[in-house]
């Protein structure tokens, strides 16, 4: 048996640990950029405030080990431990995005000449804001964009 | 000092004395500990450009942890060749057979550390954050120099030149 086939023969499965600490972090790097800007925002907020970990954690009437560990952002946080946080930090950690307006849009199919004239229409008024009304532009645009007239 | 292996037979670690774990896994908790690299950021500010730019590189430096371990994911499921992570550190290494090759696996800023100990078969002995151009800039990246040449000593010392010497150690160390 030569060495390496020894060695590998000593180390059978102990090598798993590394590769299933790495597919941990791949399989719930989602949750963890979270909690790892929360914690961000936590620590930016104790330097504004000019407390400390351990003021912190009083105020929400925890162990400054524990404070030390949401900083971490390593850990699932729960709505609940956040609300203490911000009512602690006096800061909002987490913000849920307001449901979209919905847009009107016109209807663009089955298209006649009525609407490939309002089509024409509204891209010469979008391209005379963005870039002013340029006939060059306009005669490049109707013959990239094959524009319908 | 003990040598402990991530992947089989292409990659191992240094585990020193004072730390309670191996290098790699070391770096990658430390890199993912806010708190850490909050830290390191605040007290680095001059090389990031000001204050302005804790923020942003907060966020870099996830990232760059990210791609890290995906890679090292894909190297130890044999989907990246390791040869092509590891470079090496001294640019003016030109000779293909240096002996226990000083080499960098770099992802922007983070840097990993490690000797090639044989085709396919590498030694990582620390690592780093770093801004500067130089590793003899600043201390953190300069104590990175001083522990890759250790390692490289002790290397040598007990006869460890290639993937066999290294077996033979390392099956010596395990009895």
């Amino acid at each position: 048996m030569t060495n390496k086939e020894k060695f590998l023969k000593l180390v059978s499965g102990s090598d798993d640990a590394f590769l299933e600490m790495l597919k941990w972090n791949i399989d719930n790097e989602p949750w963890l950029k979270r909690s790892q800007a929360i914690a961000f925002r936590i620590l930016i907020r104790l330097k504004e405030l000019n407390i400390s970990q351990k003021d912190l954690a009083e105020r929400i009437g925890v162990s400054p080990q524990q404070v030390n560990k949401w900083v971490k952002g390593k850990e699932n946080l729960s709505l609940e431990t956040i609300s203490k946080l911000e009512k602690a930090l006096d800061f909002e950690l987490i913000q849920v995005t307001p449901k979209l307006k919905e847009i009107e849009m016109p209807v663009l199919i089955n298209t006649n000449r009525t609407n490939n004239q309002f089509i024409k229409n509204q891209s010469h008024k979008f391209q005379n804001v963005c870039f002013g009304d340029n006939e060059k532009f306009q005669d490049k645009a109707e013959s990239e964009y094959n524009l319908a007239s | 000092m003990k040598i402990v292996s991530i992947f089989a037979d292409k990659l191992f670690s240094i585990h020193y004395d004072n730390e309670s774990q191996n290098e790699l896994t070391r770096l990658i908790e430390l890199w993912g500990n806010a708190d850490e690299i909050h830290n390191f950021l605040a007290s680095n500010v001059n090389d990031i450009g000001g204050i302005d730019k804790i923020e942003p590189l907060q966020d870099e430096l996830l990232n760059n942890r990210k791609t890290l371990i995906e890679i090292l994911y894909k190297i130890g499921t044999n989907k990246i060749d390791i040869n092509l992570f590891f470079k090496q550190l001294n640019n003016n290494e030109y000779q293909l057979n240096v002996l226990l090759s000083k080499r960098k696996g770099r992802v922007n800023y983070l840097r990993i550390y490690a000797l090639k100990i044989d085709e396919n078969c590498f030694l990582v002995t620390g690592g780093a954050i770093k801004f500067t151009k130089l590793m003899q800039d600043r201390p953190h990246t300069l104590k990175e120099l001083f522990k890759i040449e250790k390692c490289r000593t002790f290397l040598m010392q007990n006869d460890v030149t290639d993937v066999d010497s290294l077996y033979e150690f390392l099956n010596e160390d395990e009895q």
